[in-house]
């Protein structure tokens, strides 16, 4: 299955789609029950402390756990589709943790690469940097484990957009889940320092359960 | 009846209303942070300043195994003063010694501007945050240089802040 990008943080754009189950499929153990287009708002509302933003000087930098279930959504959304052909997509996406992470300037317009930029060179290698050598400085710290992404994707956009989005994910089997850890990102691209992101124990499994798919 | 009530209610109104007036305009909530004291008691400063001597370190070592190789040839010169080949490889090698110090003092230099600005960036950011969630008016920053000449100590919430941009740093708040 492709690996898919999200244009924003797993929001319910697309949650009325044809082919809605009202049957209940338990995914997960919360008492909350939500239909999918909840779930979603749920997972990308920065309240509930999936998705995470810091605001440095003009630049904001939004970390979104995407659990597995966002995942299949996204992947599925634009066809009919079955309960089985969600939890087959489910499934595919349970062995690791997916984290969508979103750079945009607060102002909201011009281009985010083209900031504060020196030169016309450093444009492209800011666009290097960001494909290539930027998985290099995003890790996961949990106690005294240091894990690099195991998949890192950046979504290339060939228009002016004041963001830039990269998605990343951890191999579940290299790090507990269950417990706390936090991304760090090492910001060489404006050079603001560690951005950092903390994740409690149990955060990313206490989910509410799907009512529907 | 009625009417002794309206009159309770308009002389409540008209004692109440100048406090009123005196909070909205005059009770600014105002406070300062000892800049020094958060500065020191930001972690991201001192994991950054322990990365900084990692580095600082790194490139002692290097020029201190250069250097003692530079000993060496400079002991070869001394005992073969008329080998000019040897002369001309040891010029040639303390130049590069000293270009190679030189820029390794300026990328220190370099470095540790870049690592306070990025502290300092942060820092007044999550102060900023602080000011914004806990409704201040104005956070001032004293060093102890004049620029601010007295305060109560109540005023003082470095322990506060310091405790609030930690956790931001962290990813915590």
């Amino acid at each position: 299955m492709a690996l898919l990008l999200l244009s924003a943080c797993g929001g319910p754009d697309n949650a009325g789609r044809k082919g809605f189950s009202a049957t209940a499929v338990e995914l997960e153990h919360t008492n909350e029950r939500l239909p999918m287009n909840e779930f979603l708002a749920w997972v990308a509302n920065d309240e509930n402390e999936l998705a995470k933003t810091k605001e440095l000087n003009e630049i904001q930098y939004k970390m979104c756990y995407l659990p597995k279930q966002t995942m299949a959504y996204m992947e599925l959304k634009d066809e009919a589709y079955t309960n089985e052909q969600f939890m087959q997509a489910c499934e595919h996406y349970s062995e690791m943790s997916y984290f969508n992470f979103r750079l945009a300037l607060t102002e909201g317009s011009g281009e985010l690469l083209k900031y504060g930029l020196g030169s016309a060179a450093e444009y492209n290698e800011r666009v290097n940097y960001m494909a290539f050598k930027m998985q290099d400085d995003i890790f996961l710290i949990q106690g005294k484990d240091t894990l690099h992404p195991g998949l890192f994707h950046f979504e290339r956009i060939y228009e002016v957009a004041p963001y830039a989005t990269v998605m990343l994910a951890f191999d579940d089997k290299k790090f507990d889940k269950e417990n706390e850890f936090t991304i760090v990102y090492d910001d060489q691209l404006f050079h603001k320092g560690y951005i950092k992101y903390n994740y409690r124990p149990k955060q990313l499994i206490d989910l509410p359960n799907l009512t529907g798919v | 009846m009625k009417r002794k009530i309206i009159m309770s209610v308009a002389l409540i109104c008209l004692a109440v209303l100048p406090v009123l007036i005196y909070h909205t305009c005059f009770q600014s909530k105002v406070a300062y942070v000892d800049i020094p004291k958060v500065f020191a008691g930001f972690e991201m400063k001192k994991e950054l300043q322990l990365k900084y001597k990692e580095t600082e370190t790194a490139r002692a070592k290097l020029l201190d195994s250069l250097s003692f190789g530079l000993q060496r040839l400079s002991a070869k010169v001394k005992a073969n003063k008329e080998d000019r080949e040897l002369m001309y490889e040891f010029d040639a090698q303390r130049q590069d010694f000293f270009n190679r110090k030189k820029r390794l003092e300026e990328d220190n230099v370099a470095l540790s501007n870049q690592y306070d600005k990025q502290i300092l960036e942060q820092m007044s950011q999550y102060i900023m945050d602080y000011g914004k969630k806990k409704g201040y008016d104005l956070i001032l920053g004293t060093e102890g240089n004049g620029t601010l000449m007295f305060a109560n100590e109540k005023y003082n919430i470095s322990t506060e802040v310091t405790e609030f941009i930690n956790d931001k740093y962290k990813g915590i708040e």
